[in-house]
C-alpha cells in the first residue's frame, strides 16, 4: 500500500547519477524523491483546503492554485517520471483516500472531541477537516493566507491557528490572544461568585464562632458592616448609641482598620467609654489625644496597646480623669515603676483593673499596693503574667471589696495562696477564674466549699491533684447558689504510660460529675468538662437520663470525653432544651446524631467535622 | 387601604414623614418590636386601629429602605446561607439610626419568629372576634 512501491517501478524506467543513499533506500523501497513529491502536494492540497474553507479567501483562490500549480511544476520538474496522467489520478486517488482515513483518525483523537465540546455548533466533518488542515498547514517559511485579514504572509512557528483550523497573520494572531486572554479573565471573575450569601468556608468558619444564625442578619449589623466597610467615607458618626458605636469598633478592629485615623471617629467629649479592641496601629501620640479628647472618661479598654509607654501613663497620671475602670492588653513598656504611681494617685476611683499580657511589669510589689490605694476595686483580672506569684496573690486578700478574681500566673503558684485569698474575701466573690493551676489541690476546694456563697463564675482549669472526691464534696450540700458558668477544664489524671487506670480517681470523674449537676444544673447556662476524661460513660447517661432536665444550658464543652458516644449526645439534646451548642472534638464514639433544629454540634470526628440540622425535631 | 377595615390587615401602611407612603405585609414588619407594639390591638394606639404608622423623624428614602429590609428579612427568615442586603453607603448613618429606633437590632430566632406568628394569628382572630360581637 505503501507509495513506494508504485514509485520504486518508474524511477526504474529512468537514468541517471544514484547516491549511496538513493541505492541504499531504494533498497529498503523508499523513494526519497517520492517522499518529496508527496509532501509537496500535501501543502498544495492545505492550501486549496484552507483557501476553499475560508469564506473570505474566496477571491484569493486563483493565487492559491496558481501556487499548486507551480508547486506541481517544480515536481513535474525533478520527478520526470511521474508526469504520466494515470499516475497523476492515481496519486490524486490515494491521496484522497490517504486524507479520509487521516480525518477519521482525527475524529477518533482527543483535540478533536475535545474541540467539539468547544464548539458544539459547527459541523463535525468540517470540524474534523479543519483539524486535519490544520495538520497539514504549511510549514515555516512558506507564505499563507491569513484566515482572517486574507492578507499574505509569512508561516513562521509561531504563526497562530485561526478559530477555523488555517493559519492566521501575526497581527490577526495578537488580537486572537489578547480575545482569549479577556475571556479567559472575565472567565474566572464569573466563575467562584458563590449563589447564596456566604461560601461554604464561610459559613463553617461561622459556626465555630458561634455566630451562626438561621435567616436575615439584622438591619443594624448590615449596616455596621457597609458602613465599616467604608469607615474611610465617614467623617462623623454622629449621635449614634453607644451599644452601635461599641459594635462598629469591634468589627473595625477585626479588620484591623482602627489606626489614627479611625479613632478620632470614636473620641466624642461626651463619652465615658471608650472601647478600643485593636490599637496595635495606635502611636504613644494617639492615646494622650484620647484622654485630651475625651475628658470625662470612665472607662478605657484598649487591646493590643503595645505603645501605651510610661509616657503615655505619666501623661494619665496628670490629667483630671478619674477613670473607674481600665482594661489594658499587651501594655508591655509600662514598667513597675510607672503603674505604681498610676494606682497610687489614681486608685482611689478605681473599681475595675484588668491587666492582660504586660510580661514581668506588674508583679507582686504592684499587687501589694493594691489593698491600700484601691480600696473600691471589685473587679481585678491578671492575665498571662509573668512576674505575680503566691506572695503577691496573697495581698489580694486583703482586697474587701473584691467580687470579680480571675488570675492567670506563669509563675508556679500553690494552693495555700488562693485558700488564703478565698478564706479572707470568699463570702463576697461572684467570680472566681483560676487558669492553668497545676499544683494545687483539694484544699482549696474545700476552702470554697466553706466559705464561698456568692458564686456564679467558677473556673479551675489544668489542676492535676484536685480529685474526684474533692469535686463532690465541694458540690454536695454547698450552701452557695447554681453556678451559672463553671470550667474545670483539664482537671485530670495524666500519666503517659498508663493512661486509662486512675485509681485514686484523680481530677473530675463520676461523683464530681454527678454531684456537680445535682447542684447546679437548674442555673447552669455554660459547662466546660473539656478533657475531662475519666468521666465514665454510665455517668453520663445519668446525669443526662430522660427525667433530668437543665433548662439554662446554652453551652456545653465536652471535647475529649473518651466515653462520649452517640447515646450520650442524643441524651443532652433531650434533657437540655436551650441548648445552642455542643462541642465534641475528640470523642471518638460519637459517630452519626442526629442533631435536633437549631442546635450546633461541634467536632464530630467524620469529614463534615461540624454540622448543624435543620430537619429533626 | 389598611385604614378600611381591620379584617383587611394582611397589609399595614407606613408613612415617612415627607409624606411617602408605604404598604407592607404586617408579619413582615413584625420584625421591629416597636412596630409591633404600635400596632398591637391591645394598645389602643391609633395605629393599631387604622394600620397606618406614621414615623416622623424618617424620610422616605430611609423608610424604603426599612420596608425593603422587612420584605428581605420575611423572604429569608428561615433560610440558611442568606445573600446580605444592598446597604447603599450614603444612607447608611441614617439607617443605623433609624434602625436603632425601630428596634431592628436583634436576631430573632426561629422560635421566636413562632412565638410572632402565632401573636400575629391571635391578633388577626381576636380582630374578626370583635367584629363579630
Amino acid at each position: 500500500m505503501r507509495p513506494g512501491h508504485r514509485s520504486h517501478n518508474t524511477r526504474r524506467s529512468i537514468s541517471g547519477p544514484h547516491s549511496a543513499l538513493t541505492n541504499y533506500l531504494a533498497s529498503n523501497n523508499i523513494s526519497a524523491a517520492q517522499i518529496r513529491a508527496d509532501a509537496q502536494a500535501r501543502r498544495a492540497a492545505a492550501a486549496a483546503d484552507s483557501s476553499s474553507n475560508t469564506p473570505a479567501a474566496g477571491e484569493l483562490q486563483p493565487v492559491t492554485e496558481e501556487q499548486a500549480e507551480v508547486d506541481e511544476d517544480e515536481d513535474e520538474d525533478e520527478v520526470v517520471a511521474g508526469t504520466s496522467a494515470a499516475a497523476a489520478a492515481r496519486r490524486a486517488r490515494q491521496k484522497r483516500k490517504k486524507r479520509d482515513e487521516a480525518i477519521e483518525k482525527i475524529k477518533k483523537s482527543k483535540a478533536y472531541k475535545k474541540r467539539k465540546r468547544n464548539a458544539d455548533d459547527s459541523d463535525s466533518d468540517d470540524l474534523a477537516l479543519a483539524l486535519f488542515n490544520e495538520k497539514l498547514a504549511p510549514l515555516p517559511g512558506q507564505m499563507s493566507n491569513c484566515e482572517i485579514c486574507s492578507k499574505r504572509f509569512t508561516v513562521t512557528t509561531y504563526s497562530r491557528a485561526g478559530p477555523d483550523g488555517g493559519l492566521v497573520c501575526n497581527s490577526c494572531g495578537k488580537d486572537l490572544t489578547q480575545d482569549e486572554d479577556a475571556n479567559k479573565k472575565s472567565k474566572k471573575k464569573r466563575g467562584p461568585a458563590p449563589k447564596g450569601g456566604a461560601g461554604r468556608r464561610k459559613i463553617q468558619s461561622r459556626i465555630l464562632d458561634g455566630t451562626y444564625t438561621v435567616g436575615a442578619k439584622n438591619l443594624m449589623t448590615l449596616c455596621i458592616e457597609t458602613l465599616a466597610n467604608n469607615i474611610d467615607l465617614a467623617d462623623d458618626l454622629g449621635d449614634l448609641p453607644p451599644p452601635v458605636i461599641d459594635r462598629i469598633a469591634r468589627l473595625l478592629s477585626k479588620t484591623r482598620l482602627l489606626d489614627p485615623r479611625t479613632l478620632d471617629l470614636f473620641l466624642q467629649p461626651h463619652h465615658d467609654i471608650i472601647n478600643i479592641y485593636d490599637a496595635a496601629k495606635l502611636k504613644s501620640d494617639d492615646f494622650i489625644k484620647i484622654f485630651q479628647l475625651v475628658p470625662q472618661l470612665k472607662k478605657l479598654k484598649l487591646r493590643n496597646a503595645i505603645q501605651f509607654t510610661d509616657t503615655v501613663m505619666q501623661y494619665l497620671i496628670t490629667r483630671n480623669i478619674a477613670l473607674e475602670s481600665i482594661y489594658i492588653h499587651g501594655a508591655n513598656l509600662i514598667g513597675e515603676d510607672v503603674w505604681m504611681e498610676f494606682l497610687t494617685k489614681k486608685g482611689a476611683h478605681l473599681k475595675g483593673l484588668q491587666i492582660y499580657y504586660t510580661d514581668k511589669h506588674f508583679g507582686d510589689k504592684a499587687v501589694g499596693l493594691l489593698p491600700s490605694v484601691c480600696p473600691n476595686l471589685t473587679r481585678l483580672k491578671i492575665c498571662h503574667n509573668q512576674e505575680l506569684s503566691d506572695q503577691g496573690i496573697e495581698c489580694i486578700a486583703k482586697l474587701s471589696n473584691l467580687e470579680h478574681l480571675s488570675l492567670q500566673c506563669m509563675k508556679k503558684t500553690s494552693s495555700n495562696s488562693y485558700i488564703k485569698v478565698i478564706e479572707s474575701i470568699g463570702p463576697q466573690l461572684r467570680t472566681f477564674s483560676i487558669k492553668k493551676v497545676s499544683d494545687v489541690d483539694d484544699r482549696l476546694l474545700d476552702a470554697l466549699h466553706e466559705k464561698c456563697t456568692n458564686l456564679s463564675k467558677l473556673r479551675i482549669t489544668e489542676s492535676e491533684f484536685m480529685t474526684d472526691a474533692g469535686f463532690a464534696r465541694l458540690f454536695r450540700g454547698w450552701k452557695n447558689k447554681p453556678l451559672t458558668f463553671l470550667d474545670l477544664q483539664k482537671c485530670r489524671y495524666v500519666d503517659a504510660s498508663r493512661p486509662r487506670d486512675n485509681e485514686h480517681k484523680v481530677g473530675l470523674c463520676s461523683e464530681g460529675f454527678e454531684a456537680l449537676m445535682e447542684h447546679s444544673g437548674d442555673k447552669l447556662q455554660n459547662l466546660n468538662v473539656h478533657a475531662c476524661r475519666h468521666i465514665p460513660r454510665e455517668t453520663f447517661e445519668k446525669v443526662f437520663s430522660g427525667d433530668k432536665s437543665y433548662p439554662k444550658l446554652r453551652h456545653l464543652e465536652i471535647s475529649f470525653c473518651e466515653e462520649v458516644n452517640d447515646f450520650v449526645v442524643g441524651s443532652i439534646f433531650r434533657s437540655c432544651p436551650d441548648l445552642k451548642e455542643v462541642n465534641v472534638f475528640g470523642c471518638m464514639k460519637v459517630k452519626d446524631v442526629r442533631v435536633p433544629r437549631g442546635k450546633i454540634l461541634v467536632g464530630v470526628p467524620n469529614a463534615l467535622g461540624m454540622r448543624i440540622e435543620g430537619v429533626d425535631d | 387601604m389598611s385604614s378600611d377595615g381591620p379584617e383587611l390587615s394582611k397589609y399595614v401602611t407606613l408613612v415617612s414623614h415627607d409624606g411617602y407612603e408605604f404598604v407592607v405585609l404586617r408579619e413582615a414588619v413584625l420584625i421591629s418590636s416597636v412596630i409591633k407594639g404600635m400596632l398591637d390591638p391591645k394598645s389602643q394606639f391609633s395605629e393599631a386601629r387604622s394600620g397606618r404608622c406614621v414615623f416622623e423623624e424618617i424620610n422616605g428614602m430611609v423608610l424604603e429602605k426599612v420596608v425593603e429590609y422587612c420584605q428581605y428579612w420575611y423572604k429569608y427568615k428561615e433560610s440558611e446561607n442568606v445573600p446580605d442586603m444592598d446597604i447603599p453607603v450614603e444612607l447608611c448613618l441614617e439607617l443605623l439610626q433609624a434602625a436603632d429606633f425601630l428596634a431592628l437590632d436583634r436576631m430573632i430566632t426561629a422560635g421566636e419568629f413562632d412565638t410572632i406568628m402565632q401573636i400575629a394569628y391571635a391578633f388577626n382572630s381576636s380582630l374578626s372576634l370583635g367584629l363579630n360581637v
